[in-house]
């Protein structure tokens, strides 16, 4: 379980660039829970993700994960317990790097003195199999050899191998192409709810905010103004989202990306 | 000039190769993989020259290579504590651990600033002991280098394909992704430095044993000398495998050390051989960059010229 309790967060403090992204902001996620965020540009859904990996710091509040109190834990030592996807497929590999390595550091296999085994590679064999890409006869190729879908499913794959308590999607299909898109998310349905890992996913298509997981959060201006879950969820439409989002901001929800998404 | 003296000249040009060959390798690790730019390299070569005179002297020449790696290893561990922990820029802590070793350096050789071994054991004379009487007996130098270089080569890629090796690579690589596989970016800066370090040590000390001296002006420029070997090695390799890639290392710095013998040989001073490495570091590294970008760059000189021919 994942509780926000209280949390603001103020950016460059101090400076006239000083943005007060969440001010007194409380969030709980349930074990389980695939919960996907819609929200405009500037809504404050990355610095969620942000604040709950360590990338950025509280002013006050905490945060606790499974019952432990993270607030003040480093972000690689968060990372243990999190697992995170960004927008650009890049981000999560190491390029020059062949897949065999890069999920040998992700898998948390061996110790710090151990090579890669046979077992290893036939752990990411089958691991790389589940996939359906391919990727299973490849594990000697450089990750930048790899396409973007590739490589943003094998940062699937590192991010989830290792059970985290949570995984974090933060718009980790958007740089790929529709039909990509399509095949890495419903890879990403698949290892979620199978595996049942807590996941939040951001996204900036309406349909897929309502066709997975199970609770939908619309957040605008660092404050989550719709929220939704079970009976409700599922017999809204696009149309509905963006109704609620006029009435709850008053604002019309701006975003071609997002309605021709 | 007849066989013999070329064969001789050669077999130097290979035993000082092979030396700043361990430099080469520290920089591998430091440069390649690690993705930083060690500016205390000087420092520390002369480091571990200086360790590993003054210990010789003292009449312990195993425990010199000893006692010189472990000053590398901390001279390396210093220089990644400032930039990691102290948030000063990579490069900044180089050029001022670089500085503080000057002082160092003259204190650990007794406030002078040149040490003599001529009578004094180093590890090459107990190789030369040691292989009297066999057939190798004229080959010792060559024997002890041979030795270190491979071990550090070997030590060092098995030790780049375990864990902490991947980690230290992914480092250079992707320093984001590291942090993201719950690994500490600080750790392994801290130990490829320290590591890089030591071998540069190592590299010195073999140095001061060979020429049977050391001074205070021992390490200048190796940096950039071992740059230019690393960077000869990656254009005859190019980005292949780690062994392939090591391998290339070492034989740049015997390339480069060819180089610069048969440039005496036509009479350039030893002062130029700074300046020849200087030239070569450039050469190595704006060439690709003028290759990659040569269908821009020619684009960008026809326009100008047409414009020229216009007015």
């Amino acid at each position: 379980m994942l509780e926000l309790k209280n949390i603001s967060v103020i950016l460059s403090k101090g400076t006239i660039n000083e943005k007060k992204v969440f001010d007194d902001f409380s969030l709980t996620i349930n074990d389980g829970d695939f919960v996907t965020i819609i929200g405009s540009n500037g809504a404050g859904k990355s610095s969620l993700f942000n604040v709950i990996c360590g990338n950025v710091s509280t002013v006050s509040g905490s945060i606790i994960l499974n019952g432990k109190d993270i607030t003040m834990l480093p972000d690689h030592k968060r990372a243990r317990m999190i697992g995170r996807l960004f927008q650009d497929p890049n981000s999560g590999t190491a390029p020059d790097m062949t897949i065999e390595e890069n999920l040998f550091l992700a898998s948390g296999r061996g110790h710090w003195m151990s090579g890669i085994t046979k077992a290893d590679r036939d752990y990411f064999k089958e691991q790389l199999s589940t996939l359906g890409m391919g990727l299973e006869d490849k594990l000697n190729r450089p990750v930048k050899l790899l396409s973007g879908g590739q490589r943003q499913a094998v940062t699937l794959l590192m991010a989830t191998m290792s059970k985290p308590s949570l995984l974090l999607l933060d718009e980790h299909t958007a740089a790929l192409d529709p039909k990509t898109a399509d095949v890495v998310l419903e890879m990403t349905n698949n290892i979620v709810t199978k595996n049942n890992i807590t996941c939040l996913m951001i996204t900036h298509n309406m349909q897929s905010a309502l066709d997975y997981g199970n609770r939908t959060l619309m957040m605008q201006d660092g404050k989550i103004i719709f929220d939704t879950c079970g009976q409700e969820r599922s017999e809204l439409t696009i149309n509905d989202l963006l109704t609620k989002f006029k009435e709850n901001s008053g604002k019309e929800f701006v975003s071609d990306k997002m309605l021709l998404s | 000039m007849d066989i013999g003296s070329l064969l001789m000249l050669g077999q130097t040009a290979l035993e000082l190769g092979l030396i700043t060959s361990l430099t080469v390798l520290a920089l591998f690790l430091s440069y390649s993989m690690l993705n930083v730019c060690d500016l205390s390299t000087d420092g520390c070569f002369t480091l571990g020259a200086s360790v590993g005179a003054v210990v010789a002297l003292s009449g312990h020449p195993y425990l010199a290579i000893v006692a010189a790696m472990a000053s590398g290893l901390l001279s390396g561990l210093i220089t990644a504590f400032l930039q990691t922990k102290m948030g000063i820029n990579s490069l900044l802590a180089g050029i001022i651990v670089n500085t503080g070793l000057y002082s160092i350096n003259i204190a650990v050789m007794g406030n002078t600033a040149l040490i003599n071994l001529n009578r004094s054991e180093t590890v090459f004379t107990k190789m030369r002991e040691w292989l009297e009487g066999t057939f190798l007996k004229d080959q010792y130098k060559l024997f002890v280098i041979l030795i270190v270089v491979i071990l550090v080569l070997i030590l060092l890629v098995l030790f780049l394909k375990t864990k902490t090796g991947l980690a230290i690579r992914a480092t250079g690589n992707n320093s984001t992704m590291v942090k993201s596989s719950s690994i500490n970016p600080v750790i392994t800066t801290i130990i490829g430095l320290s590591i890089a370090g030591s071998i540069t040590a190592l590299s010195g000390c073999l140095m001061a044993h060979y020429q049977k001296s050391t001074d205070i002006n021992i390490g200048t420029g190796i940096l950039t000398i071992a740059l230019a070997s690393l960077l000869i090695g990656r254009t005859l390799t190019g980005k292949r495998g780690l062994w392939t890639r090591a391998i290339g290392s070492v034989l740049g710095a015997f390339i480069f050390r060819i180089v610069y013998t048969i440039a005496l040989r036509l009479n350039m001073p030893a002062f130029m051989l700074k300046l020849v490495s200087a030239v070569i570091v450039v050469l190595a590294i704006s060439i690709p960059f003028f290759v990659k970008n040569s269908e821009e760059i020619k684009r960008k000189l026809s326009l100008t010229f047409k414009k020229k021919g216009v007015q």
